[in-house]
């Protein structure tokens, strides 16, 4: 497609280029752990990827803020097309190396704040556990994956 | 740390991390470490985008980019029109009352033109009328003169 018909200069193209090879794959896997419906999730990757690049410096841009944004970003759009899961935890069975590490209750807690930005205290009223238990979960998947990359 | 970087830190925790992050080098390396650890976990989660995704945000960016401009636009009209609002409000249109008029330099020349071919044709009417007064005196004498003449023969 020819750049006039597209509008975007020839430098933000090859951000976007870089922006695309980089995350990409990584932020459609993230997605899918949200939004189970492939057609929608990619959808979904077009939207946040095009409007993380034209709110930000997307060729300086890491993966945390990325993702961080795309968390925010799916909330917005679960809100436009009435995907309310009325606070309930998505079951997210994505086999992952990582993710089979962890038990039953530190995978539920992993997941929810992973991918549906479920802040503690949150996820203390649903679950109807103690936040610092809750808190404790998070520490060691987190710790469980990183150590199974030798850190 | 690990709410900071799973993005749910409350605004005190990140203010904490922040801090934390500027005063201490090791704290700061550990965080970076902590980054890492959680982009391996996304790259070992990572879902290949099918053909045609790059081409479509390219699209999807282009019409963004084509909105926003619209929406500049929109933005400079509203503005312009509200510098003429501006200006409507600074100047008020006054119908004037003044008896005189102003017209330029140059119809002077026009006037003192006039003003001399008056007196010219003013100076020849009197020098006419005279004339034909001192014509009239003498056809008169001339008539007298005449009968005068005619009564003696």
């Amino acid at each position: 497609m020819s750049e006039v018909v597209l509008n975007i200069p020839h430098g933000s193209r090859k951000d976007i280029r870089l922006l695309y090879d980089k995350y990409a794959g990584m932020l459609l896997g993230f997605i899918r752990g949200t939004v189970q419906d492939h057609k929608r999730s990619e959808e979904y990757l077009v939207k946040i990827i095009s409007a993380f690049a034209s709110e930000t410096k997307s060729s300086s841009a890491s993966w945390l803020e990325l993702r961080q944004y795309a968390q925010r970003k799916l909330i917005e759009l679960a809100h436009i097309n009435h995907e309310h899961n009325n606070g309930k935890l998505n079951n997210n069975e994505q086999a992952n190396n990582y993710l089979n590490l962890l038990d039953h209750d530190e995978r539920i807690v992993f997941q929810a704040v992973y991918y549906q930005k479920k802040s503690l205290s949150q996820l203390a009223d649903l679950l109807n556990r103690n936040e610092n238990t809750l808190r404790g979960q998070l520490k060691s998947s987190i710790d469980k994956i990183r150590k199974a990359r030798g850190n | 740390m690990e709410t900071y970087v799973m993005g749910i830190a409350t605004d005190d925790e990140v203010q904490q991390v922040l801090l934390l992050k500027k005063q201490y080098p090791e704290f700061e390396e550990a965080l970076t470490k902590l980054e890492l650890d959680m982009e391996v976990l996304a790259q070992n989660m990572a879902v290949p985008p099918p053909p045609g995704i790059l081409s479509k945000i390219e699209k999807e960016l282009s019409e963004i980019k084509l909105r926003e401009q619209s929406l500049e636009k929109l933005d400079d009209t509203d503005k312009d029109s509200e510098q003429d609002h501006v200006k409507q409000d600074r100047y008020i249109e006054v119908e004037s009352e003044s008896s005189h008029i102003r017209i330029h330099k140059a119809w002077r020349w026009v006037f003192a033109a006039v003003f001399v071919l008056g007196k010219i044709f003013l100076g020849f009417a009197i020098y006419f009328y005279l004339e034909n007064r001192q014509a009239q005196e003498q056809i008169k004498e001339l008539k007298t003169e005449i009968n005068h003449m005619k009564s003696i023969k």
